[in-house]
């Protein structure tokens, strides 16, 4: 066995533990062992996103074409004699990959023995090919991919707030590029950005399920050579606290109009949110706008929402959005409601029974998430990412405070800072 | 799971269904109504589980039933309507953590259960009848509901593609109902509707989790033998009567940027037959995998799509094949899926690829109990059948299937409907 340094981490409350491994590559790796579980998942990802066609080396800025990040996703799962999906035909595991505004991640869920699926991940991600033919070929399925994308009301209204919330920052660029972006993409420009971020201390690994850490160290000690210094920063853009537009409007065939109300979180240079504030933040979402609240109920038999109405707050390096999204014949009507309920919150301060209850809430289903291998395999990565400790997000919802709710609120959700996106029925001005 | 599998019999048509498991944080209740999916009665019974989630007796308002479910560490109720084959199936779901992880320890769980079937058996009721207020809120999102399927591209194209193929049998009945049918919901009818349900749908109950689940069944044994039980039947064996040859075609525009094309195919195998899993791992080689012929070919090959792949929809013996494709290239991606399942009929196969797929569905097998969602889903599949078949033993058959077996339901693979959503300049226009 290599000297990989183990530490584990236990979770008093649940049960549960996960050990991290400092890998001698200098890739931090997770196991997370669920004894009964006859499936395991495996997710080997890199920090690098939609957000990352603007980044730093040496003081030097940089800029590469929109979508390049997810196309390399697609080409990277072609190596020179076969392609990963083949590989894995061998082994049955269900393979998959994504690519979101902050990561690239490679997957894959399986039954059984896990190495040799285990070593088919770190093989292909290690192991790039891409020549002139292997890019062209792959124009036509990306151009397809983001054709059904611009067909889809759900992905349109989010990419109009984001730009409408979004000066400069690169999260208001669509994730799979444009018909032209991706038209500009060569395989020395994938093998520049691959050379960049797939740096093994730019990366991680999270494996949960019917696995053990000697069974992934095998393979990581075979298949993980110690990576190089990795010198790239991710660009801090000087966002401006407040939108660019109020209100963006985008007719489409549905059947009803479609919003999303954003309120953009001022977010202090590339750090992530926080376990504390991110509890927080589900917390104040439930009281504000959950089932439980009166607002929900109130806009229900106005009939100005219906179940498809939600809330949620997501974060990255440089931005963090608090989402009110669904269908809705008015959607002024429901955004100026939420507007006049955050107020009156503010007004009133928090009931503090309602918040033990919202808690609880958080409490209980940040518990019940534990059940999916996958989820946590997710979990693993998305905390270590963003700079959160395992488990760290549950402890601190059990621990919440009122007052940590209150201080979310004071900073957070207020007009100036809020867009609403809505995507129109054709014909219905 | 090695436990035996026992659906006990609470009453005529009720059955209840444990599968007690100690790896999950949370418990899980499913009530399950079967009913034949008609049109004359989907509309009105396709608003029961909403409504019924509404509340109950012990908690007839809205926002007081979601409090206490907060106060129940999050513990989640739904309801909500599914097909299967040609049933239509009243779910209404209950799950909550464990007692074991309640932070006072209290017993999460079973007042969960209890909630559950205070919803089933004791809603809100003001006059004997549901009240207005709750009606007309779930009516106006369940017409929302219905209206709303033209969103999702992908999905309307295939659903268009289903009641061609199906058309004039059940299968093609919205299982929401009619925006005519629920617009035209009283109270009266919907109050009929919920006590003819409880007394006369095939009833499947399960529960998952670590805690006893006999005074769960006891309650609901007891609330469902107030009722004169008389249940219905549902067909097993849908119909699929033979078609004249000709193949159908529709072509639908729309504002879109993609064109999506479904092809639809009757096989006419369905559960229990043994055919069924021949017909699932036939289904796996053809489309539904990342090596599976359609997405090496179409996609990979020919760079046609982002998507081409096979559903087979085994309760009811049809199968679809979906793309999103430029309209230019339509013929050309039609081609070439009916090429490969040529191939396939031809048995010109390879080893490799064939046991690729067994691997694929023996994969999904046996991740079914590792998640209480697939689990239930799982085992309500099997409702109306006369035997279970665990996802253990379904992947020990599905090794013993032969490519003679796979190439004779292929075989069976007819094209029988061709729906095409295209673009067009602005508005919309019906063929």
């Amino acid at each position: 066995m290599s000297e990989a340094v183990k530490t584990t981490i236990v979770n008093q409350r649940t049960g549960e533990s996960c050990i991290r491994i400092d890998h001698p590559s200098g890739m931090p790796i997770f196991v997370w062992e669920k004894p009964g579980y006859k499936s395991s998942y495996a997710v080997f990802a890199t920090k690098y996103g939609s957000i990352d066609n603007i980044f730093d080396i040496g003081g030097q800025r940089t800029e590469v074409p929109a979508g390049i990040a997810h196309y390399l996703e697609h080409k990277l799962f072609e190596n020179e004699d076969c392609d990963a999906f083949a590989q894995y035909a061998k082994t049955g595991a269900s393979a998959n990959a994504y690519t979101s505004f902050d990561r690239t991640a490679y997957l894959f869920s399986c039954t059984g023995d896990i190495r040799p699926s285990l070593k088919i991940l770190l093989n292909f991600v290690q192991d790039p090919y891409f020549t002139a033919e292997t890019v062209a070929k792959e124009q036509g399925i990306i151009a397809q991919e983001i054709q059904m994308c611009n067909d889809s009301p759900a992905r349109c209204v989010l990419y109009n707030l984001l730009e409408a919330m979004y000066h400069l920052h690169p999260i208001k660029i669509d994730i799979a590029g444009t018909l032209e972006s991706i038209a500009e993409i060569t395989p020395e420009l994938l093998y520049g950005c691959y050379n960049q971020f797939y740096n093994l201390r730019n990366m991680a690994l999270a494996v949960a399920g019917n696995v053990t850490a000697d069974q992934v160290l095998e393979i990581a000690d075979k298949l993980l050579k110690p990576a190089g210094e990795f010198k790239l920063e991710r660009a801090v853009i000087a966002e401006p606290p407040e939108v660019v537009k109020a209100r963006v409007e985008q007719a489409m065939p549905v059947a009803a109009p479609l919003f999303y109300l954003g309120f953009k979180y001022p977010a202090a240079g590339n750090a992530c949110v926080e376990a504390t504030p991110m509890a927080a933040a589900a917390v104040l979402l439930e009281l504000l706008a959950g089932k439980s609240s009166a607002l929900y109920a109130r806009l229900m038999a106005e009939g100005l929402i219906n179940p498809s109405f939600g809330s949620e707050f997501f974060d990255g390096p440089g931005y963090g959005v608090w989402l009110f999204a669904g269908e809705s014949r008015d959607p002024d009507a429901v955004a100026a409601a939420v507007h006049q309920e955050i107020a009156q919150l503010r007004r009133d301060g928090i009931d503090e029974e309602l918040f033990a209850e919202a808690r609880n809430a958080l409490y209980g289903r940040m518990t019940a998430s534990l059940n999916d291998v996958e989820n946590c395999g997710d979990i693993l990565i998305s905390d270590y990412f963003y700079g959160r400790e395992p488990f760290g997000y549950l402890d601190a919802a059990a621990a919440l405070t009122v007052n940590d709710v209150a201080a979310m609120l004071a900073e957070n959700l207020y007009p100036e800072q809020a867009s609403l996106s809505i995507i129109k029925p054709i014909g219905n001005d | 799971m090695t436990l035996p599998i026992h659906n006990q019999t609470l009453c005529e048509g009720v059955k209840f269904l444990s599968l007690p498991d100690d790896r999950f944080k949370t418990v899980c209740l499913t009530v399950a109504l079967f009913l034949p999916l008609e049109e004359a009665t989907a509309s009105e019974q396709a608003i029961l589980p909403f409504l019924l989630r509404r509340g109950c007796a012990a908690y007839p308002d809205f926002t007081a039933l979601n409090r206490q479910l907060n106060r129940l560490y999050g513990a989640r109720v739904s309801g909500e309507v599914s097909r299967i084959g040609e049933s239509q199936v009243l779910l209404l779901r209950a799950s909550s953590i464990d007692d074991r992880y309640a932070l006072d320890g209290e017993p999460v769980s079973a007042a969960v259960a209890e909630l559950l079937r205070g919803m089933l058996f004791e809603p809100a009721l003001e006059n004997d009848l549901f009240r207005e207020a709750d009606i007309e809120q779930e009516r106006r999102c369940l017409l929302e509901e219905i209206e709303s399927e033209i969103n999702e591209k992908r999905l309307y194209a295939r659903h268009q593609c289903e009641k061609l193929v199906c058309e004039g049998e059940r299968y093609a009945v919205n299982r929401y109902g009619t925006v005519d049918g629920v617009k035209a919901l009283t109270a009266r009818q919907i109050t009929d509707a919920w006590k003819r349900v409880l007394a006369t749908a095939r009833v499947q109950i399960i529960y998952q989790g670590n805690q006893d689940s006999a005074a769960i069944s006891a309650a609901f044994a007891a609330a469902f033998n107030a009722f004169e039980r008389a249940p219905v039947t549902c067909g097993t064996e849908p119909a699929m009567p033979q078609r004249d040859a000709e193949l159908k075609n529709r072509t639908e525009e729309m504002a879109v940027n993609q064109c999506k094309m479904v092809l639809g195919f009757r096989l006419g195998i369905t559960e229990p037959a043994k055919q069924a899993l021949s017909a699932r791992l036939m289904n796996a080689l053809f489309g539904a995998t990342p090596y599976s012929m359609l997405f090496k070919n179409v996609r990979e090959k020919m760079s046609l799509c982002y998507y081409c792949s096979s559903t087979y929809d085994r309760f009811k013996g049809i199968l679809l094949v979906d793309c999103g494709v430029e309209y230019d290239m339509i013929d050309k991606a039609r081609s070439e899926i009916l090429r490969q399942l040529r191939l396939l009929q031809g048995g010109i196969v390879t080893d490799e690829d064939l046991e690729s797929a067994r691997r694929a569905v023996i994969t999904q097998f046996s991740s079914v109990d590792d998640l209480q969602s697939t689990q239930s889903g799982w085992y309500l599949g099997y409702a109306l059948l006369p035997d279970f078949v665990t996802p253990v033993q379904a992947a020990d058959h599905l090794a013993d299937v032969t490519l003679a077996e796979v190439v004779a339901v292929a075989k069976k693979v007819t094209l029988d409907a061709v729906y095409i959503l295209k673009g067009t300049e602005g508005g919309e226009t019906d063929e």
